[in-house]
Parts: structure tokens; sequence; C-alpha cells
């Protein structure tokens, strides 16, 4: 009996290595791509694997003169608003 | 009686707004698409000028490079990257089922490629795929494997977008196989037990017939989502190097709106709408013969 639920267990090992290196193949690139926004261009060009974060990518997309951030998240929210409800209440009468 | 008529004419009445808002919607623009396939349109004073031109830009399809190797990439990167998002996920999937309650972060966090936009995948990888600074070459480079060139070289450019497609969506089977495998029924699989069947047995001849069913729907989802593959390939390569990541999307926007011949792209897009068409066609009735 407890050869079988030995079995079992390392059955669920494998199984759960298996899962867990699913999820850092999964979690692996926002990671990658979140450090990225925090370095400066050179940091990126250089591949530098320590590097001290910097905030000036965030500020210049939020507070930039030139950023349309702001004004373009704004028509997709629009977009997806109107449509949202558009296609509720002609779903709705289905 | 009358009143039941009554009843019948505000059933009816009440699909109108649904009905006209599919003919507006679905059906004008497609006819209008086979109308254009059969023109060819040229633009002068601030008006498109249709002329009739009958089969001419159906024929020239066939003596057209870049459509064939786009058709041809792109059934590649359907079938490779569909079966393998299947295979994945199906065995994500039963690994998920097996373990329970001890899976369930991982359920979540499988999920998450879904919710973000081609568009932002492409960049992401693409920054990854770099040849100079990307990481998945400075992680080959601690192995001690020198640095690849994975979206400049012709012969390994589809393979790339391939495993990003395949990074992208196998989140999407995993959810559907997930469900069909969690609603498997158990006597089943313990009268196999039973009667002394080996685990792979089991899985071989009671799981898999009964999970068939959702395995093939899957497959088709995917593969009619797979062969409208565009914004991936549009950051990553751009349809490059040369012919080599040409998918048959691409293929028509740069027909349709680079080279401004909406006659041709129209055709085209109409011949691929066939081809997907027949495929699925040929697939569904498979399916139907086979079950019963």
């Amino acid at each position: 009996m407890s050869t079988v639920r030995k079995q079992h267990l390392s059955v669920d090992r494998v199984l759960l290595a298996f899962l867990f290196l699913a999820a850092v193949l999964t979690i692996g690139p926002f990671l990658w791509i979140a450090l990225a926004s925090f370095k400066t261009q050179i940091a990126l060009l250089m591949g530098t694997v320590k590097f001290t974060p910097v905030s000036m990518n965030y500020d210049e997309v939020l507070f930039g003169n030139t950023s349309l951030f702001a004004r373009n998240f704004l028509n997709s929210i629009i977009v997806a608003s109107i449509s949202t409800m558009m296609a509720m209440s002609i779903g709705f009468l289905a | 009686m009358a009143q039941s008529n009554n009843r019948h004419a505000a059933k009816y009445l009440s699909l109108v707004p649904a009905l006209m808002f599919l003919v507006l919607l679905s059906a004008l623009p497609l006819f209008n698409l086979i109308a254009l396939s059969f023109a060819e349109v040229t633009w002068s004073g601030g008006e498109a000028h249709w002329e009739w031109v009958g089969f001419d830009n159906y024929s020239a399809l066939a003596s057209d490079i870049l459509f064939k190797a786009g058709i041809l990439n792109t059934i590649i990167l359907v079938v490779v990257a569909t079966s393998a998002q299947v295979l994945i996920g199906l065995m994500l999937a039963l690994a998920c089922s097996r373990l329970g309650r001890k899976s369930r972060a991982y359920r979540t966090l499988f999920l998450l490629p879904i919710l973000i936009p081609g568009i932002i995948i492409g960049a992401i990888w693409r920054l990854m795929y770099n040849y100079q600074f990307g990481v998945v070459n400075q992680i080959l480079d601690l192995v001690g494997l020198g640095p690849i060139d994975w979206l400049g070289s012709s012969s390994l450019a589809l393979m790339s977008v391939i495993i990003v497609e395949i990074w992208h969506w196998t989140p999407f089977s995993f959810l559907l196989l997930l469900a069909a495998v969690e609603a498997l029924p158990k006597d089943v699989s313990e009268a196999a037990q039973i009667d002394g069947a080996t685990k792979w047995q089991e899985f071989r001849r009671v799981s898999l017939p009964l999970l068939w069913p959702a395995i093939f729907t899957t497959f088709v989802f995917r593969a009619i989502i797979a062969f409208k593959v565009f914004d991936e390939v549009y950051l990553l390569t751009g349809g490059g190097p040369g012919t080599a990541t040409e998918v048959i999307s691409f293929t028509i926007y740069q027909r349709f709106f680079v080279q401004d011949n909406p006659g041709y792209g129209s055709a085209m897009s109409v011949t691929v709408i066939f081809i997907i068409a027949t495929i699925i066609g040929i697939a569904m009735t498979r399916q139907r013969s086979r079950s019963q």
C-alpha cells in the first residue's frame, strides 16, 4: 500500500515539476519586458544583467509632452465601452 | 387562432433587428468583397472607378509567387503550431486535472498570455529574439552556444514565429481541454482499472476516445484563428527575410493596401475564404462520419 502511495507521490512530483517549468516559460517573457522597462536604452543594448533601475521610460510615456499615451488609452476605452454596449443591446434581443 | 398568429408575427418581428444587423455587417461586406474581386479599381478625382475584368484577378493569382509562399507558410504554421498547442495543452490539462487543488495557482497563471494583445506579444518576443542583446541568445551564451539569428535567418524565421504563436495560444487549448478532462466520467476509468488495465491502456483506450471530440474541436478552433495570424508576424519579421515568413493575411494586406490594388486583394481574400471553408467542411464531415 505504502509503495503505491510513494509511486503516486513521485509521479505527482514529476507533474509538478512539469507545471513549474511551463509556468516559468509563461512568466519569463513578462518579467523580462518588465525589467527592460526600467532599463536605460544603453543598459538594454548592452544586455547587462545588473543595472540601476530608472523610471525615465515611465515618465516619458505617462507625463511626456509628446506622449499620446493617455489620449490613445482614452480612445481604446471609448471604443471598447461603446462596442460592448451596442453588442449587448442588440444581442440581448435574440 | 388569431392570437397565436400574432404571437408568431411578434416572434419573427423580434428577429428583425438582429437579422438586419447581421445582413448589414456580415453579408453586405462579403458580397461587396466578392464583387470587388471581379473588378479593377482605379482612383481619379476622389472617386473610385470600377472596371469589370472578369476572372483576370483570379488567373493572376496562379503566377503570384508571394501568394504561393503565403499559402504554403500559413499552412505550415497552422499545422505545426496548432498540433503543438493541442498536444502541450492536453498534457498540461491532464497534469492539472490529476494534481487537483495543488495546481490551482498554475491554472490561473497559464491563462496570462491570452489576455495580452498580439501586437504586444510581438514586441516582447522581438526584443527577446534580438541578435545582440535578446535574452534568448544571452541564455544560449551561458550554455556556450553561439548567438543565433532567430528572425534574420530564412531557415529559422518561420520556426521562431511558430514558437511565439505556440507560446501565445497554448493557454487557449489548455482552457478548452481542461474543461473536457475535468468532465470525464470517473466510472469508466474505474471499471478499466478493475479490469486490470495499465495506466497507459486506460488512457489510450478509455480517456483518449472520450476526449477525442473535444481535442478535435479545439484543433479546428485554433486552426481557424491561426489562419488569420497577422499582428505577431507584422511585428516580428514583417514577412521577411525574403518570403520566409510571408503569411497569407500579410500578403493580402500588402496587395490590398500597400500596393493599393483592392480588386486583386479581394480575389485573394475570396480564394482564402474558399480554401478555409473547404478544409473546415471536410474536417467536419469526417468527424461526423467518425462519430456515427
